[in-house]
């Protein structure tokens, strides 16, 4: 294809429109990403915090310490929970919206967005209020005799995983729905006119259809999970081991910058990682 | 191929009866044509008879079987969908191999059936592309092949040719008539073009708000139409409203014509190519003087606009037979005149809904 010179243009217009978020880009994430690689080759100094040197001595830290093994392995089995729950429970609620004729469809959209409006440490503390081992509800049940010591709700992998599963599903819902309303369900009609069984139409038509916006949106939901903070910083107690809260505690608990930069780049690293396994493997099953 | 037999139909969303009381007959092999205008309910009916649309009553027999509680996979139809609805994650052979898995066909006869009827619609050699990767044309011609492979009793297709330019739809749907008639499929084609119907069709059946208005031939629809919708929805129609009177009617404008005498709301209805014109009026039972308003040459026509006495407007066509040319120019006063067996008192079923 030969560019013209009216296409030229064109692309020196459509360049200047992208220059804004381009700069944007840069300034916000390009340029403190290279600073915090830069780091996480520095070495921690308990008097100067940071002195400038080049080792992988933050990275070899981490792979030698069993504590991160557990912390890296919590923070995957987490995101992964709570992504595949936020699925298996917003899959049909989504379907149910993209599908409803009622006129009550954005009010419902509306509720599902709700959760978003209150944010997730007000509701996290509304949790701990309700089923915290003085809340109201272990409260209510000792009281009435059902129990003698207060359940352990909080402060356990379940209460992270369904807080960020709790957390994440607006997002779900609404990936899901578009993409399911993206499809033309004349294509099922014509599996079933041809004979489909309904399982058969949803198997072999629609899903093959919705699978690669179904694998977007949980990616992206996926890598929301693995960088949660608040989340598990309130519902798993403070000691949770995590890797956003632990890379956190060592940036501005510790004020070990070179360590915490490099747990900063593992993490993102595992997510890049197993979003692509994930992604791959789904396509692999489909086409 | 079997024959279907609907009885007493009606589909009612809410209070809307979408499709109301309607009775339907299609003989082995034959090609019903759903003729009416947008949203009287033709889609609904066709897509009650597949089993999309569950019905409110009445019944849906193939082949004396009644259907009608029955998942649209168990009935057998045939459905090409006005968007073709082909499979994008699959190629056209496998589109057209979808119904025969269903069925647990083996596989080397699947193979046999795909290429057949691929050959059926001249795609052969398109097999292996993806639908997308195909003209309009070749989509459909896929649809017609993936609703045909599976030997349906019932062919069912809903505008199949609406998404082609004008140019195709002639070729195409002779082409599906052809097929059609070669493996006698019974068949209920949809459509709101009545050319398209008149081409394909063995019966019409006009609809309109979700009834029957009247059905039968292309010719005995078109010179024999029930109702004044009916006379104007299949051609033009030049309508006169007026009331019958003793042994003939009167216009609104005040003409007494001689036509044959019915009571009851009724209006008087006369084809174009019926009116007459200057020295052909000689000895027809009408004859007026009309000013021309317009003259368009159609070539083999003439079509011409005349002002009537009475005020009322007709519109003429006057074949153009060498030596027989018409010169008019409008402001002329030309005489124009029809015979009372070319006329029709119709019931006029469209002043009311108006
Ligand atoms: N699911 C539905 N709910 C409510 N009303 C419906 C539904 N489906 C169709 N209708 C109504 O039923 C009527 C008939 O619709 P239908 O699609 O059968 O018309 P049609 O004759 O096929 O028109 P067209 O020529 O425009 O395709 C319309 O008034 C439509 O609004
Ligand atoms: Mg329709």
């Amino acid at each position: 294809m030969a560019l013209s010179a009216t296409d030229l243009k064109r692309g020196g217009a459509a360049s200047a429109l992208l220059l804004p978020a381009t700069l944007l880009v840069v300034v916000a994430l390009v340029a403190p990403m290279l600073t915090l690689l830069r780091y996480s080759f520095n070495a921690y100094d308990p008097i100067m915090l940071m002195r400038e040197t080049f080792t992988l001595e933050n990275y070899a830290r981490f792979f030698a310490e069993p504590y991160y093994h557990e912390v890296i392995l919590t923070t995957l089995a987490v995101a992964f929970g709570a992504s595949f729950g936020a699925l298996l429970l917003g899959f049909p609620l989504a379907y149910f919206l993209a599908r409803t004729k009622s006129r009550y469809k954005s009010l419902l959209v509306v509720l599902v967005v709700f959760p978003l409006l209150v944010g997730n440490v007000v509701r996290a503390a509304g949790w701990i209020a309700l089923f915290g081992s003085q809340g109201i509800l272990n409260v209510t049940l000792i009281k009435l005799g059902l129990i003698e010591s207060p359940l352990e709700i909080m402060y356990t992998d379940w209460a992270v995983i369904i807080g960020t599963l709790s957390v994440v599903m607006p997002f779900m819902v609404l990936s899901l729905q578009s993409v399911i309303e993206n499809v033309d369900f004349s294509v099922v009609d014509a599996a079933l006119n041809l004979g489909a069984s309904r399982f058969q139409a949803f198997r072999l038509v629609f899903l093959p259809l919705v699978m690669p916006g179904v694998t977007a949106g949980f990616a992206l939901i996926f890598i929301l999970c693995m960088n949660a903070y608040a989340t598990p910083y309130l519902l798993g107690g403070p000691g949770y081991k995590m890797m956003a809260p632990a890379l956190y505690e060592q940036i501005s608990v510790i004020s070990n910058w070179p360590f915490g930069s490099a747990l900063a780049f593992i993490l993102m690293a595992t997510t890049v990682l197993a979003t692509l396994v994930v992604t791959r493997v789904v396509r692999g099953k489909t086409v | 191929m079997a024959e279907l037999v609907i009885r007493n139909l009606v589909k009612t969303y809410g209070d809307h009866r979408v499709v109301d009381t309607i009775n339907l007959k299609a003989e082995t092999a034959e090609l019903v044509a759903l003729l009416g205008p947008s949203g009287c309910g033709k889609t609904t009916l066709l897509r009650s008879i597949a089993g999309f649309v569950p019905i409110s009553s009445g019944s849906i027999e193939i082949d004396g079987r009644d259907v009608s509680k029955l998942a649209p996979n168990k009935r057998n139809t045939g459905m090409v969908f006005q968007n073709y609805a082909l499979f994008p994650h699959m190629s056209v052979a496998e589109n057209v191999a979808f119904g025969l898995a269903m069925r647990k066909v083996p596989k080397s006869e699947i193979e046999k059936r795909v290429a057949h009827a691929l050959d059926l619609v001249s795609l052969t050699d398109y097999a292996e592309r993806r639908p997308r990767a195909l003209s309009g044309g070749q989509q459909q011609r896929v649809a017609v092949a993936r609703a045909l492979v599976v030997n349906p009793d019932v062919f069912l297709l809903d505008e199949p040719l609406s998404n082609l330019d004008a140019k195709l739809r002639m070729s195409v749907g002779m082409q599906l008539r052809a097929l059609q008639q070669k493996l006698g499929l019974t068949t209920v084609f949809v459509t709101h073009d009545q050319k398209e119907a008149l081409m394909m069709a063995d019966r019409l059946v006009i609809m309109r708000a979700g009834r029957v208005v009247q059905e039968g031939t292309a010719e005995h629809l078109y010179q024999e139409p029930a109702t004044r919708f009916v006379a104007d929805f299949l051609g033009h129609s030049n309508v006169l409203t007026g009331t019958p009177v003793e042994g003939g009617f009167r216009t609104d404008g005040g003409i007494k014509l001689p036509s044959a005498s019915t009571d009851g709301p009724r209006v008087l209805a006369v084809r174009p190519e019926n009116l007459l014109l200057g020295g052909e009026t000689e000895g027809v039972e009408t004859v007026l003087d009309a000013t021309v308003e317009t003259v368009t040459y159609l070539g083999s026509i003439t079509e011409a606009s005349l002002l009537l006495p009475g005020g009322e407007r007709v519109v003429a066509h006057h074949q153009n037979r060498t030596g027989r040319e018409l010169h008019l120019a409008v402001g002329d006063t030309i005489r124009v005149g029809w015979r009372t067996n070319a006329t029709q008192l119709l019931i006029d079923d469209m002043s009311e809904a108006a």
